[in-house]
């Protein structure tokens, strides 16, 4: 079965950004999520997994 | 905004993201991206969607506040094959510039409007653009950034 999947049309860090990535689980169950990060080629970079209780949110630091 | 030199060597510092998780549908999970240069004062807040368009055609505004507002159109191919895509500006009504663009799988495309339009884009405040693509409805996000860091101003279209 596949999984959901939501996208992000862009990040940068450059030219003195800093970039944070918000993940809220919406619903009463533990939620996994998967983020993977591509470059502006579309090379892509897996970021460890987050585990989000029900209810709960995370900001995750894509750099700065 | 980032430019468009990028080659194989680049470094990893822009781009597009993708979110998979477990949930029992697709809104289980609520995201963004924010983006922030804290010594201009600029924020974007980019949501990560589902794409559920149905179309291959993308139709919006561009515009700025300001001459001195640069404006920048970014296209990102979601999908994990390459997609053709064409660009057309429009002003008042007419079509003033069109470009075609080959898009790696995940890949993006960030256009300067200012670049883009050239001589044509002078001190016009907005216009239109279409953005249509050989590909499944939906392979394509885009995203609009206006930005004048000398006086603060962030926003997105």
């Amino acid at each position: 079965m596949e999984l959901p999947v939501l996208y992000g049309a862009y990040w940068t860090i450059e030219d003195g950004y800093e970039a944070q990535l918000t993940l809220s689980n919406t619903t009463d169950e533990a939620l996994t999520v998967w983020p993977t990060l591509y470059d502006i080629m579309g090379t892509p970079l897996a970021l460890d997994a987050v585990e989000l209780g029900p209810h709960e949110y995370i900001v995750v630091d894509i750099g700065s | 905004m980032a430019g468009q030199e990028h080659g194989p060597d680049a470094p990893f510092t822009s781009g597009s993201l993708q979110l998979e998780h477990n949930g029992q549908t697709i809104w289980a999970l609520a995201a963004q991206v924010t983006m922030t240069d804290t010594g201009h004062h600029l924020q974007f807040d980019i949501p990560v969607t589902v794409n559920q368009a149905r179309s291959s055609r993308l139709e919006g505004l561009w515009w700025r506040l300001d001459p001195a507002d640069r404006v920048y159109l970014i296209f990102t191919n979601v999908d994990a094959r390459p997609l053709a895509v064409r660009s057309t500006f429009y002003i008042a009504g007419e079509a003033v510039m069109s470009g075609e663009w080959r898009l790696g799988p995940h890949a993006c495309q960030v256009l300067d409007v200012d670049e883009v339009l050239g001589a044509v884009a002078g001190s016009v405040g907005q216009g239109g653009i279409t953005l249509t693509y050989e590909g499944e409805p939906g392979s394509l996000l885009a995203r609009g950034f206006v930005v004048d860091p000398a006086r603060g101003f962030s926003s997105i279209f």
